[in-house]
């Protein structure tokens, strides 16, 4: 199906906390040979609500010294990017070339609802980036709070980014692109980067070519609209 | 048959017991032995308050919808002179058939106009009661001077939130009132302004995905103001106040869904309890609690076993998610209470007739010390700072137990106990006709997560 109920009560696998977590299955490339039950690196690029995968299949090569995460709530979908990731990295396994290769080690996937449970994946400030590709436009009124970027959620996202980390957010959906503006702009944590910067970022470039729905609207001639924001310090308290 | 009570609160010095019986709130006055009604209120909003503000909605737009008509078909036969305006004003007046108010059809659940959450503001010259109605927030000025002709609650506002409101509470300098609700929302209005928002210019100042169950407001050793929430999905949040964007941190070490979490007051704000689906009540030290390392700031208390002889077919999971043998039985926390003059944790379980007393030990754990049984199951509970406990139970005879704290944090029984609660029970008016118009008394196992097949 399509869509999904971030509401409703899935039978959805989360940690009880960050620590906890155990993510030796998810990045078996990265698994610590002091100790087995922990990786070497900590997650620090999350694809939020990430579909078939597309965008994090382009960020492994271009950030071979990140781990990335993607973060699905549907069933099947999230099945079929673990397949794809797991023929990516078989495939790949014996390269040579690019020495600095990650070979697919860096990407992942999960089942899961990033709306709720988002701090029991991620401690404070552990990531450096976060997309939204493509959300869930949720055009009636009241399903708005249903939407993934909203005033009281950005305080969610702002505690697992880190300062200076930036927030990507794309759409065909005009509307929802004017309401993330507009939340985001409203959030004090929260700073707009500007066009040059959105033209000369990577991952921008990335997040307009890559994925299955980017590629999809640009078949159907649709617009794409971008808007990437920095994390902005916390004020002194 | 008199309304039991829903829920109770008191007042600090325990002189002050106000009860919400259904929709009326008393507020009775326990100091000279006979207890007296210094005040009441009973909300007059129509039971079909719901169906009838969307027939209202319903209406106003077909009105609108039949003006502009109009104006069309006016400004169509002002525009055609050889049109055949008989015809028209027929049309017209088609379009004008009023729908029928809706009513509930057989089987349909019932609606309730009740009274949720009863709350005193800090400086207790408030009251402040949540409505499940109209999901809205009513305030009253606690007008003493009046007290003695029974117009103790003086009212002040009513102010409607867009959905279920769960709990409310006012800030630590008592100006403003946060409400969470079923939403996830939390909601900030001023306490005295008597302005009505209407329901788009209200903003939620924080918010979790999630159901929230209590709210409370607590100042770190520093002096820095938080907001405490806890949700359906086992999440305590600490969250900056007034920088409500800024989180501070999560709490994690429930399991199930979290009802409620207490502060003692004695314990200078450095400890919250919390507790709900889980056996067990989890200690914080939560200035200090860190993910990294909660060894020595999360201490869960099981109570399993204490729990265990007051657990019958009442706890039975619903059959729709029973197991194989049909005997799975589940229990949650639905009242955990502060006592400052015990300096105890009072905790209920839902449908049990017990109160289970934890004592904190010299170096900060909590331990189980007593309990005390009562002749019902436990509906609410109320703790005053000075030397009362009272519990409303599901008992239409009794309604309360009402004890007294003496020496060593023994509770016990006043010779005139039983004067003392019938009297309250007599001067309480709101009747029903028969059980089924009873309000629910216990829905806290409801909020108990179930998964999506």
């Amino acid at each position: 199906r399509a869509h999904s109920n971030p509401f409703s009560d899935h039978r959805l696998e989360y940690p009880l906390s960050p620590e906890v977590m155990n993510w030796t299955k998810l990045y078996p490339g990265y698994v610590d040979p002091a100790d087995p039950t922990k990786i070497t690196k900590q997650v620090e690029i999350a694809d939020i609500g990430c579909g078939f995968g597309g965008l994090m299949i382009d960020l492994s090569p271009a950030f071979p010294d990140k781990l990335i995460l993607g973060m699905e709530i549907r069933v099947q979908v999230t099945q079929y990017v673990e397949d794809r990731i797991l023929a990516l990295r078989d495939l790949h396994k014996d390269d040579e070339e690019p020495a600095d290769s990650a070979k697919f080690q860096n990407i992942s996937v999960i089942r899961g609802n990033a709306m709720k449970f988002l701090p029991n994946f991620f401690h404070k400030a552990q990531l450096s980036k976060m997309f939204f590709c493509f959300p869930d436009p949720h055009f009636k009124q009241r399903k708005h709070k249903a939407r993934i970027v909203t005033n009281t959620l950005l305080s969610e996202y702002a505690y697992v980014l880190r300062e200076g980390g930036v927030v990507y957010t794309i759409t065909d959906v005009l509307d929802l692109h004017e309401w993330m503006v507009k939340h985001l702009d409203s959030h004090p944590s929260f700073e707009r980067l500007s066009k040059e910067w959105e033209d000369e970022d990577t991952c921008v470039k990335i997040m307009r070519e890559s994925t299955e729905e980017g590629k999809k609207v640009a078949r159907n001639k649709g617009s794409k609209y971008v808007a990437c924001y920095r994390r902005l310090p916390d004020p002194a308290i | 048959m008199k309304h039991p009570f829903q829920k109770i609160a008191l007042n600090k010095k325990g002189d002050l017991f106000f009860a919400a019986s259904g929709n009326s709130l008393f507020a009775y006055q326990l100091s000279e032995g006979k207890p007296t009604l210094v005040g009441s209120w009973t909300d007059e909003l129509d039971a079909d308050y719901k169906v009838l503000k969307a027939y209202k909605a319903q209406l106003a737009l077909m009105q609108q919808q039949a003006e502009e008509k109009k104006q069309q078909s006016t400004e169509e036969s002002a525009n055609d002179d050889s049109g055949e305006p008989a015809k028209k004003i027929q049309k017209t007046q088609k379009a004008k058939k009023l729908p029928k108010m809706p009513k509930a059809g057989p089987g349909a659940p019932p609606t309730f106009t009740y009274i949720r959450d009863v709350k005193l503001s800090r400086k207790e010259d408030h009251l402040i009661i949540t409505t499940d109605n109209d999901k809205a927030v009513v305030v009253f000025e606690l007008d003493f001077a009046n007290a003695s002709e029974g117009k103790l609650l003086k009212f002040i506002k009513r102010q409607p939130f867009p959905k279920r409101p769960s709990c409310v509470v006012t800030s630590l300098d008592d100006t403003e009132i946060f409400l969470s609700d079923k939403f996830g929302d939390v909601y900030k209005i001023s306490l005295l302004d008597t302005k009505i928002y209407k329901e788009d210019e209200l903003e939620p100042i924080l918010g979790h995905v999630s159901m929230l169950t209590c709210i409370d407001s607590v100042k770190d050793s520093e002096g820095k103001e938080y907001i405490v929430t806890s949700d359906r999905d086992e999440h305590l949040r600490i969250t900056n106040y007034p920088l409500t964007h800024i989180v501070k941190k999560w709490l994690f070490g429930h399991e199930e869904f979290i009802s409620g979490f207490v502060l003692p007051h004695w314990l200078d704000n450095k400890v919250i309890v919390s507790a709900g689906g889980d056996p067990f009540l989890c200690n914080w030290k939560w200035e200090e609690y860190d993910v990294q390392n909660s060894n020595n700031t999360l201490q869960k208390v099981d109570f399993s076993k204490l729990v265990e002889p007051y657990i019958t077919d009442k706890h039975l999971a619903p059959s729709r998610f029973q197991n194989e043998t049909n005997d799975l039985k589940e229990f949650s926390v639905s009242n955990i209470v502060a006592s400052e003059t015990l300096k105890r944790i009072v905790v209920v379980v839902e449908r049990t007739p017990v109160l289970f007393l934890f004592k904190f030990k010299e170096d900060g754990t909590l331990e189980f010390d007593k309990k005390y049984e009562t002749k019902a199951d436990i509906v609410s509970v109320a703790s005053s700072d000075n030397d009362k406990l009272i519990v409303s139970i599901d008992d239409r005879e009794q309604q309360l137990e009402i004890f007294t704290i003496k020496g060593e944090g023994e509770l016990v029984k006043e010779a005139n106990e039983p004067e003392v609660i019938s009297e309250i029970n007599r001067l309480n008016t709101s009747v029903v006709d028969s059980p089924e118009d009873v309000v629910p008394l216990f829905m806290i196992w409801y909020l108990r997560k179930r998964s999506e097949h």
